[in-house]
């Protein structure tokens, strides 16, 4: 029994902002907002089929990372922000992002940037938690030593 | 460092969001982890009386568990999430008059339990059929099939007679979109407004069929009973929800640390489940009596839009049937499938589609992380009885990625059925969730490198079904 239905505005309203998330961390604001919007594009084409799945946010999300993936040209951008806007930022940190594998990359941007959960995160990436759990732990260990090495290279 | 690290990914990536100006975060309001993708269970209705307050989140935990138990096993929710308990000296409510509830609240304690107001009496509720029956009181006082599939298939059918009522008093014709391949947008200006505008066909009929958000203040009511309940395993399980937040450093009035919670806590969450489901037995059926006449009106007519919808169309022969694709049906032969060539859909990484030219079927993986570089298939003389798939020629799966397969049988007298099969030659049955679309039948079925399972798929007709196994 359903007791409720979802409409397509309904899913797309709460579904979008962690689609757009996991493929922001991926692939960069540009690109993955793009990507973002063509899988939503193939959502409404095919919302019939899409909503009687049972992990449409993971389907999505391998939707988008096709899109994204044909149309990439430069690696993913992670453009450094204002000094105004982000006031002390770490110029390091955005490089060490970049040598992340981009499962690591994904799970930690969207757990400590995104503010999302390792189960939400698990559904779009269609892994499992215990993975999501292990790739933000690499990731924070990965960027805790190239930031320190860094740091130390420039106290050197 | 560790912590300036998150700092610093959290003031960046908030840049970020305000710079493309759009949401990338979970949203505030949401009442726990991954109800984005439980599709029923999201209130698509416009706002109401009790809406947009905070409600108690152990609501949320006894919606998770009894009301939508049905829902659940359609849609592979797993477990109830976030829950914020009430005190356990909160003030208790009505509680249900069926004898077993009376029996828990004498034996539960001495705290007061005020009785249900005069009403109506009793409805009389279907008792479950067997103890695999998923449905909780108000689904099968509404008529909603026992098994999953039929459900599916259910509510497909009364939603699309509902839509169909909908856009001929608009004045339009629709016919029903084909599962699969529909869902493109029509031509029709007009006709697409009336269909899937504010306010159109589509949102009426989820109404139409749909007990929220119409019923969303009784729906609050009954959930408050139940968390409310002074049975004590209950309190006992809301307190060992409680017990096992704060123990994990947790909060359990704090969303956001609820919002984190479901994993540490999955033991004591799914006994929290299960008791809240049994519950809703108690509860239910006095509830029900008290909306007997709203209840009953609902369930006559989404009964008669079933009707309607059979006339209209095929669909599987019967709903009470425990197999569709029982015993009249002729020995399978991968010959028997028709002569088509289906993309079956993407799970995981991989697409996987299926063939058949007449003389040979073949069954295709495409990776989708190496850009189709890493296709194979496997055919097989349609009279043969074994193919195999070699997936060595695949990439393995790595920890990050898991592989999945779905299966699609082209007609509903076609069954798939999906086994794992170990090392040591043992089966079991995949993590499979089934749904029917229309005529077609869908298996999803995955696993991961964690599991270590397999490299070969054998498609294996056997008897009056097609096996697909996944050997290591």
């Amino acid at each position: 029994m359903l007791y409720l239905v979802m409409t397509f505005d309904a899913y797309v309203a709460a579904a979008a902002p962690r689609l757009r998330a996991g493929l922001v961390a991926a692939y960069g604001s540009d690109v993955g907002l793009d990507a973002a919007a063509e899988a939503l594009a193939y959502a409404w084409e095919h919302w019939d089929r899409l909503s009687t799945m049972t992990n449409p946010s993971g389907y999505l999300y391998r939707v988008g990372q096709s899109a994204a993936r044909r149309g990439r040209r430069v690696p993913p951008l992670v453009p450094p922000p204002s000094p105004i806007d982000v006031p002390e930022f770490e110029p390091g940190l955005l490089p060490a992002l970049q040598q992340l594998s981009e499962s690591q990359r994904v799970c930690v941007v969207m757990v400590h940037g995104f503010g999302w959960g390792p189960t939400e995160i698990a559904e779009l990436l269609d892994v499992n938690v215990s993975t999501v759990r292990s790739h933000v732990s690499r990731a924070l260990a990965s960027l805790r030593e190239a930031l320190e090495v860094n740091s130390h290279a420039v106290q050197d | 460092m560790q912590s300036r690290i998150e700092e610093q990914l959290a003031a960046y990536y908030g840049w970020v969001e305000e710079q493309g100006g759009v949401s990338l975060r979970p949203p505030q309001s949401s009442g726990g982890i991954g109800e984005v993708d439980r599709l029923p269970l999201v209130d698509t209705g416009p706002p109401g009386p009790g809406r947009g307050r905070v409600r108690s989140t152990a609501l949320v935990a006894a919606v998770a568990a009894g009301l939508m138990l049905l829902v659940g096993s359609l849609i592979a929710v797993t477990r109830p999430t976030a829950v914020r308990l009430q005190p356990v000296d909160s003030e208790p409510v009505a509680a249900p008059t069926t004898p077993a509830a009376t029996a828990v609240s004498t034996a539960a304690t001495s705290t007061p339990v005020s009785s249900l107001p005069a009403g109506p009496s009793l409805v009389s509720v279907p008792p479950k059929i067997g103890d695999d029956d998923q449905r909780d009181p108000i689904q099968r006082f509404l008529g909603v099939p026992k098994e999953p599939l039929d459900a599916t298939e259910w509510s497909r059918l009364v939603t699309d007679q509902a839509v169909a009522d909908c856009m001929l008093a608009a004045g339009f014709e629709y016919a029903v979109p084909q599962p699969v391949s529909g869902g493109v947008p029509y031509g029709d200006p007009a006709f697409e407004a009336a269909l899937r505008g504010d306010g159109g066909c589509d949102e009426q009929a989820n109404v139409r069929v749909n007990l929220l958000p119409s019923f969303q203040e009784q729906f609050d009511d009954l959930t408050e009973r139940i968390t409310a309940s002074p049975d004590p395993s209950a309190v006992a399980a809301r307190q060992a929800v409680d017990d096992c937040l704060v123990a994990n450093g947790l909060d359990p009035q704090d969303v956001d640390d609820l919002r984190a919670s479901a994993d540490v806590c999955r033991a004591e969450y799914d006994l929290l489940g299960e008791i809240s489901a049994e519950l809703m037995e108690q509860y239910a059926p006095a509830w029900i009596s008290e909306h007997q006449e709203a209840l009953a009106a609902r369930r006559d007519d989404l009964a008669d839009l079933l009707a309607r919808a059979r006339q209209h169309r095929a669909v599987p022969p019967d709903f009470t049937h425990p197999d569709p694709w029982s015993a009249a049906l002729p020995p399978l032969r991968l010959g028997d499938l028709p002569v088509q060539n289906t993309e079956l859909g993407v799970a995981g990484s991989k697409a996987v589609s299926f063939t058949n030219d007449g003389a040979s079927a073949c069954l295709r993986i495409t990776d989708l992380d190496l850009d189709a570089a890493a296709t194979g298939s496997v055919c097989t003389a349609v009279t043969d009885s074994t193919g195999v798939l070699d997936l060595n020629t695949y990439p393995q799966p790595t920890e990050a990625d898991s592989l999945g397969v779905t299966i699609v049988a082209v007609d509903a007298s076609l069954g798939f059925t999906i086994e794992l099969v170990d090392d040591a030659g043992a089966t079991r049955p995949c993590d499979s969730r089934a749904s029917r679309v229309g005529s077609l039948m869908v298996w999803t079925c995955t696993y991961t490198a964690d599991e270590e399972i397999s490299r070969y798929v054998a498609i294996e007709p056997s008897g009056k079904t097609l096996s697909l196994r996944l050997r290591n």
